[in-house]
């Protein structure tokens, strides 16, 4: 049997569909921190993107009929991450509150050098920047500069036209730059 | 490039290199829409925004993938029971199916029932028989002993006829019956006969 990393996300997927108790737990290994990390930055509160992971990964269990492996696996995961963020957001109306109270821990945590209040003080504004964004807005930042991911795919992600895509981003940039110009770390 | 907006296009060069590593057209293109500053202003934000947002805080709780591995388990254990023979015993159907599926048979069975005792009656045939007396007489009979038997084997298929026929028509069987046993003679035409009925 090939090793498990040879695996494509879709070959683990069908897997999965098969009962490979394995192909599951590697899978949720080679994604939990990314879809993490963009869930807790889209809702801001660790326990609440905790249930999301869990929903999401329900979703994935029970894909035998959803998830057509014809199509990327990353994308698939994010339109459905993205999707169930923006459920909850609507859900919680106190969401700012929770926000600001992960930000106040986020600044206890690293308190010593300069750079990193600098570093800190910058990721802060970042965070408090996308919150400002709409759904669309943010999910467009959270694709493109958390998880990398190319135009195409966040353009299938979100299903706008590529150039739509990157006319946004360039538009979102240049926001961003003005905004967080004072606490831009190389100042 | 000719298709793409100016967004599109600074955007693609923003993404790839700073102010200083762009081609002469292309720093002729990006000076058309805003300055060397404001260019690599942007450029250095993009890169702080990846990294900024590139960092990896937060893992989920160690207890979200046991939970999850015994739901992926719960699951394909319930899945065991999609397949075969099981598949069949563990359909969910609405409660009023059966319910209606049972009044139809009731009706349909009781309507059968009703229809087929009414189409026995119906089948109940009503035979009509009339019996004629015929006098034959024994000289004639040694002649005409054929033509009696013929006769007598030909009553069964005038029966018929007779049960077919309505009443009104007996008139004319019983013509036809008369002109069929002509073989009989009269009295006036037959002087033995007469001799005969005389002596008695």
């Amino acid at each position: 049997m090939k090793n498990l990393s040879a695996f494509s996300d879709e070959e683990l997927v069908l897997r999965i569909q098969k009962g490979d108790r394995k192909c599951f737990e590697y899978l949720y290994d080679r994604y939990q921190n990314k879809l993490f990390n963009f869930i807790f930055r889209f809702v801001g509160n660790k326990e609440l993107a905790e249930d999301l992971m869990h929903d999401l990964f329900i979703k994935v269990i029970e894909s035998n009929n959803q998830f057509d492996t014809n199509r990327k696996f990353s994308t698939w995961i994010y339109a459905l991450s993205i999707n169930l963020c923006r459920n909850e957001i609507r859900k919680h109306s106190n969401r700012k509150q929770l926000i600001a109270e992960n930000l106040v821990i986020e600044n206890f945590m690293n308190p010593d050098q300069q750079e990193n209040i600098d570093k800190n003080n910058f990721k802060n504004e970042v965070n408090k920047y996308l919150e400002t964004l709409n759904e669309e807005n943010k999910s467009l930042i959270l694709l493109r500069f958390h998880e990398d991911l190319s135009i195409p795919q966040i353009s299938t992600i979100i299903n706008l036209p590529e150039g739509t895509v990157k006319s946004r981003l360039f538009y979102l940039l240049k926001k961003i730059a003005v905004k967080l110009n004072a606490f831009h770390p190389s100042n | 490039m000719n298709n793409k907006t100016p967004s599109e296009i600074i955007y693609e060069l923003i993404n790839s290199k700073n102010f200083d590593a762009l081609n002469h057209e292309e720093k002729l293109f990006v000076l058309t829409e805003m300055d060397k500053n404001k260019y690599d202003h942007i450029y250095e934000t993009q890169k702080h925004l990846k990294k900024t947002l590139n960092e990896k805080e937060f893992s989920p709780d160690e207890n979200l993938k046991k939970t999850l591995l015994t739901e992926f388990e719960k699951h394909h254990e319930s899945k065991v029971y999609d397949s075969g023979i099981f598949k069949f015993l563990y359909i969910k159907i609405p409660i009023y199916q059966p319910i209606a599926a049972a009044i139809i048979s009731l009706v349909f069975l009781i309507t059968l029932y009703f229809l087929n005792g009414y189409s026995n009656f119906n089948n109940e045939r009503i035979v009509y028989k009339y019996l004629t007396d015929t006098l034959f007489v024994q000289p004639e009979i040694s002649n005409t002993r054929d033509t009696f038997k013929n006769n007598v084997s030909n009553s069964e298929e005038i029966r018929t006829k007779e049960k077919k026929t309505s009443p009104s028509n007996n008139e004319k069987i019983s013509t036809e019956k008369t002109i069929e046993a002509s073989l009989c003679r009269s009295l006036k035409k037959d002087s033995n006969l007469k001799q005969f009925m005389v002596s008695l």
